[in-house]
C-alpha cells in the first residue's frame, strides 16, 4: 500500500490549480522522479477539475487509483495511492485534509490569485497515513462517509469528455516538460 | 466461402497460426548477427529445445536442420558430460536437461558416445552426481543451488537416458514428497511456496518414479482449478497475472492427476489463441505483448493438452511428442 | 564514446566507499533521457541502448578471457561479469566467474597459514559483492529483483563465507565477544530481512527473495540456536506487519506461516492467535477480499497455526 500524493486543488475554473501538494517519489530512481512528480499534478489536475462540489469519486489508472472530493468552496482534495489502499480510508483522510485546510485558508485567501500555501500538515499525513491503520482514529470520528457514495471510474479516460484523450493532454500540457513527454510516450511504447 | 462465413468454418481468431508460428521459429536459428541472438545467448540450448518441441508438436519435425542441431548441442558440452547453456558457457542441470532432450526428441542420443565429449553414461554420472545422497535433493551444479526443478530435470533426462539407477530414487521421492504444502500444491524445497511450476516439477517426478499415489489429488486439483481467472488464462499462484507458460505447467499436472477436466478447456484455449501474433507467428505471455520462444512452446503444448485439432500429442511429464516418449521409454 | 562510458560504468560499480547504508541504486532509462551515464553517487542510470552496447562488449572481454585465460585479462573479465549480470541477471557463467574468485581468495588465504592481508582480502571480496547484489536486488530494474542467480549468490555466500559476510567494522567492542557476536548475528539477519522486503516492493510475489529469506533462517538457526527465539519473535511482528501492507503478496504471508510454523517461535501460540486475530479484525475493517489474505487464514486454520 501507498500514498503517492496528497493535495488541494483550486478546480472551479480550468486549468486547476494545486495550492498545496505533498508527494512521496521515494520509490521512483533518483533520475525519473521529476517526471512522475509530474504526471501525478497533470492527472491530479485532470481529475480535480472533473470533480463536482460535493462529489467523491475514485478513478483507477493502471497501477495508480485517484481518490477525489469536491468541496463547495471551490476546492477538491485529491489523494493519489496504489490500488490496494483502502478507498474508505482514502476518503476520511481526503475529509480531515480539506476541512483543515479551509480552517486555514478561507475561500477570500485563494478565489482572486493561484498561490501556492502553506500547508505543513500534508508532510506529516504523507508519512502517517502510508499505513491505513494510522487512520482508524479519523475513521471513528466522521463515521457517516459511506462507501456508495463513492463514483467508480475504471480508467482515466471515463472522467474525460467525449472526443478528449489522455495522450493529446499530455501533448498540451505545459506542466510537463519536453522529456517527461519524451518520457510518456516511451513508457507507453514498452507496454 | 469468400464473402461470408460458411457455416461451421472457424473464425480467424480462433485458429492457430501453425505456418507462420513454423516460421518464427525457424527465423530464431538465422538470425546469428542479429543483436537479439547474442542478448539471449545463455539461454540458447532451452531455446532449442523449446523450439524443436513447438516444431514435432505443430507437426513439422523436419523444421530444424537434424545436423546443425546436433553439432549445436554437443559444441555445448564439458567433458564432465554436463551441458552449457551455448559454447563456452558453464555447465548446469537445465542445459544438461535440454541437451538430453533435445538428442532424444532426433533420435541422437549415440551421437554423445560418438562425438561427444562424454558419452551418455557420464552425462548420466555428471547428473547423478548432483543428487545430495543424504536428503535425496538435487543441485543444479557445483555450486550448490538446491531446486526441485532440477530434481525433475535429472528424473527427466535419467529416464530417458534408462540410467535412473545412477541415482537413490526412493531417497529422492522422500524429498519431493517432503516438498507438499497444506493447499495441495509444491514448492522448491521443503516449506516452500506452492508454485504452478515446481508443481509440474514435483508431480512430473513422482510420475517418472511411479509414486502418483503419494499426491493428494483433489486437494492440488482443487488449488491449480482455481488458478484459471475471468479471462480464461491461468496464473501461477494467487493474484499473481494470467500467463500463457501456465497453460503447460497447470495443465500438464492435472493432467497427470487425471483432473483435466477441472478448468474449462474451452475458455483456455480462446485465451492462448489471442497471445498469438498471427502475421509474424508466436505466442506471447497475454495478448498484445511480444512473443517469444518459451510461450511459444508452452502455448502450443497447453493447447495439445486440451487436444486441439491438429496437433501432435504432447506427453504431460516430459513436454516431448508422446510419439517420442513411447518409443523411448518402451525399449 | 562508448569506451569512456564503459569506463565509467565499471567504476561506478565498482565505487569502493559504498559504506552499509548507502546502496547504489541503478535505473535503466529510456532514450528521452540523456544518452550519456549519469552517476550522482549513490544513483547511477543509463539509457538501454548503451546498456547493451556496453553488454556486448563485456560478454567479449568475459568469454575471451574464459577461451585462453591469461593473468593480464583476468581482472578485465572479472569486472565485465558486473555490466553482463547488470544487463542479464541470470547470467549463470558471469555469476559463477565471481563465486570463483571469492572461492580463490579464500584457498590463498589457507594455503598461506590464514595470514591476516589475506584474509582482509577475501572479507573485503565478501563484502564487495555482498553490497554489489544489494544493488542488483533492490533497484528499479526490471528482472533483477526476482533473479534466482542472484539470489543464490547470496546464499551461497552466507552458506560459505559466514564469517566474512558479518564482519562489521562498527562491531561493538568492549562487550564479551559472545554478546557481539549475537549482537552482530542480529543486525545482519534484519539487514538481510530489509534486503529481502525491499527486493519483495520491487518485484511483488517476489518468490525468490522469500524463499532466500527462509534459507537464511534455516542456516542461522544452525549458527545460533538458543538465541533464535528473539530474532523469531521480532521477525514474526515484522512480517505480519509487511504483509498488512502488501496484502496481495502472498509469499509475503507464506513467509509469515513459514514463522508461525517453526517450532523455535517462542510463545508461537499466543503470538500465533495475536496475529490471527489482528489480521481477521482488519480483513473486516477494510471488507478486504483477496485469494492471498484468504488462503493465510486457511493455512493457520488447516496447520493450527493461531
Ligand atoms: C522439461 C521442462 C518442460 C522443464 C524442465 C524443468 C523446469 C525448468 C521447470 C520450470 C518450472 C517453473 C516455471 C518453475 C517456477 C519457478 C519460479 C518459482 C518462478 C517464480 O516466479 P513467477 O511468479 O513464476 O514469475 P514472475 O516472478 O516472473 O512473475
Amino acid at each position: 500500500m501507498k500514498i503517492f500524493y496528497i493535495g488541494v486543488l483550486k478546480n472551479e475554473n480550468k486549468p486547476a490549480h494545486e495550492l498545496c501538494v505533498e508527494k512521496d517519489l521515494s520509490s521512483y530512481s533518483r533520475f525519473t522522479r521529476d517526471n512522475y512528480g509530474q504526471f501525478m499534478s497533470l492527472f491530479s489536475k485532470t481529475v480535480a477539475e472533473r470533480t463536482k462540489p460535493g462529489q467523491r469519486q475514485d478513478v483507477e489508472e493502471k497501477s495508480y487509483t485517484f481518490h477525489a472530493y469536491g468541496r463547495t468552496e471551490g476546492v477538491a482534495g485529491i489523494i493519489i495511492s496504489d490500488p490496494d489502499y483502502p478507498a474508505l480510508v482514502a476518503h476520511q483522510l481526503l475529509s480531515k485534509v480539506v476541512d483543515e485546510f479551509l480552517s486555514r485558508y478561507p475561500r477570500s485567501s485563494f478565489a482572486n490569485s493561484n498561490p501556492t500555501l502553506d500547508f505543513p500538515q500534508l508532510k506529516e499525513y504523507i508519512v502517517k497515513y502510508q499505513d491505513p491503520q494510522q487512520a482508524d482514529s479519523i475513521m471513528k470520528i466522521q463515521k457517516e462517509l459511506d462507501e456508495t457514495k463513492i463514483v467508480l471510474h475504471k480508467t482515466i479516460e471515463s472522467v474525460l469528455e467525449r472526443g478528449e484523450k489522455i495522450d493529446s493532454l499530455v501533448e498540451k500540457s505545459d506542466g510537463l516538460s519536453a522529456q517527461s513527454k519524451m518520457f510518456y510516450k516511451q513508457a507507453k511504447q514498452q507496454n | 466461402g469468400r464473402g461470408g462465413t460458411s457455416a461451421g468454418a472457424v473464425p480467424d481468431e480462433l485458429k492457430l497460426a501453425v505456418d507462420n508460428h513454423v516460421k518464427y521459429i525457424q527465423s530464431l536459428d538465422t538470425r546469428q548477427d542479429e543483436l537479439e541472438y547474442w542478448l539471449t545467448e545463455h539461454l540458447r540450448l532451452n531455446g532449442v529445445y523449446w523450439g524443436l518441441t513447438a516444431l514435432h508438436l505443430l507437426g513439422h519435425p523436419e523444421g530444424l536442420p537434424r545436423d546443425a542441431t546436433i553439432d549445436f548441442v554437443l559444441s555445448c558440452q564439458h567433458g564432465s558430460g554436463g551441458f552449457g547453456a551455448a559454447p563456452g558457457h558453464d555447465a548446469h542441470m537445465l542445459y544438461t536437461v535440454s541437451a538430453v532432450q533435445i538428442l532424444a526428441t532426433i533420435d541422437a542420443v549415440e551421437e554423445l558416445d560418438l562425438r561427444g565429449k562424454a558419452g551418455e553414461e557420464q552425462v548420466g554420472k555428471y547428473i547423478a552426481g548432483l543428487q545430495n545422497r543424504e536428503t535425496g535433493s538435487f543441485a543444479g551444479d557445483e555450486w550448490g543451488e538446491t531446486d526441485t526443478r532440477f530434481l525433475f530435470g535429472a528424473f527427466n533426462a535419467l529416464s530417458l537416458l534408462h540410467l535412473l539407477s545412477l541415482i537413490d530414487v526412493p531417497k529422492a521421492v522422500a524429498h519431493v514428497h517432503a516438498c507438499a504444502n497444506f493447499d495441495g500444491g509444491y514448492g522448491v524445497s521443503p516449506g516452500a511456496e506452492s508454485h504452478a511450476g515446481q508443481i509440474y516439477t514435483c508431480v512430473g517426478a513422482l510420475a517418472i518414479a511411479g509414486r502418483l499415489d503419494l499426491v493428494d489429488r483433489d486437494r492440488l486439483g482443487g488449488w491449480l482449478s482455481e488458478r484459471q481467472l475471468p479471462n480464461g488464462g491461468l496464473n501461477g499462484r494467487p493474484e499473481k497475472l494470467e500467463d500463457v507458460c501456465y497453460s503447460w505447467w497447470v495443465m500438464s499436472s492435472l493432467a497427470m492427476i487425471d483432473r483435466l477436466r477441472w478448468i474449462d478447456g474451452d475458455k483456455l484455449t480462446q485465451f492462448i489463441l489471442r497471445c498469438q501474433d498471427r502475421e509474424q507467428g508466436g505466442i506471447a505471455d497475454r495478448p498484445g505483448d511480444m512473443v517469444d520462444v518459451f510461450h511459444t512452446v508452452f502455448g502450443i503444448a497447453g493447447l495439445s493438452l486440451l487436444s486441439f485439432p491438429g496437433l501432435e500429442a504432447v506427453d504431460p511429464i516430459y513436454c516431448m511428442p508422446k510419439a517420442i516418449t513411447s518409443r523411448i521409454l518402451s525399449k | 564514446p562508448t569506451g569512456n562510458a564503459y569506463a565509467q560504468l565499471i567504476s561506478a560499480l565498482h565505487h569502493s566507499d559504498l559504506e552499509g547504508s548507502t546502496i547504489l541504486e541503478i535505473d535503466i532509462l529510456p532514450s528521452s533521457h540523456s544518452p550519456q551515464l549519469l552517476y550522482e553517487h549513490p544513483a547511477l542510470a543509463l539509457p538501454k541502448g548503451l546498456l547493451i552496447q556496453l553488454y556486448l562488449t563485456a560478454r567479449k572481454l568475459l568469454f575471451s578471457h574464459l577461451a585462453s585465460p591469461r593473468e593480464e585479462t583476468y581482472d578485465a573479465a572479472l569486472k565485465a561479469t558486473s555490466i553482463v549480470l547488470l544487463w542479464d541477471p541470470n547470467h549463470l557463467t558471469a555469476a559463477n566467474f565471481r563465486k570463483r574468485y571469492i572461492r580463490s581468495l579464500s584457498s590463498t588465504w589457507a594455503e598461506n597459514g590464514y595470514a591476516e592481508e589475506d584474509g582482509r582480502r577475501l572479507t573485503d571480496a565478501v563484502q564487495r559483492e555482498l553490497r554489489f547484489l544489494d544493488s542488483l536486488l533492490t533497484s528499479p530494474l526490471n528482472k533483477h529483483a526476482k533473479a534466482s542467480t542472484l539470489w543464490g549468490q547470496r546464499l551461497w555466500i552466507m552458506q560459505n563465507f559466514w564469517a566474512q559476510a558479518l564482519e562489521d567494522s562498527s562491531s561493538v567492542e568492549g562487550d564479551t565477544p559472545n554478546k557481539a557476536t549475537i549482537k552482530r548475528i542480529m543486525s545482519h539477519w534484519d539487514y538481510e530481512l530489509s534486503i529481502v522486503m525491499k527486493a519483495a516492493e520491487r518485484h511483488p510475489r517476489n518468490y525468490y527473495a522469500w524463499q532466500y529469506a527462509r534459507q537464511l533462517l534455516q542456516l542461522v538457526d544452525g549458527e545460533l540456536s538458543p538465541q533464535m527465539k528473539g530474532i523469531r519473535v521480532e521477525s514474526l511482528g515484522k512480517a505480519h506487519q509487511w504483509c498488512l501492507m502488501h496484502p496481495r503478496d502472498v509469499s509475503g504471508w507464506g513467509f509469515l506461516v513459514f514463522l508461525m510454523a517453526s517450532e523455535e517461535t517462542v510463545d508461537g501460540d499466543s503470538d500465533g492467535r495475536r496475529i490471527v486475530r489482528e489480521t481477521r479484525e482488519w480483513v473486516r475493517k477494510y471488507e478486504w477480499e483477496g485469494e492471498s489474505v484468504e488462503w493465510f487464514l486457511k493455512a493457520v486454520g488447516q496447520l493450527q497455526l493461531g
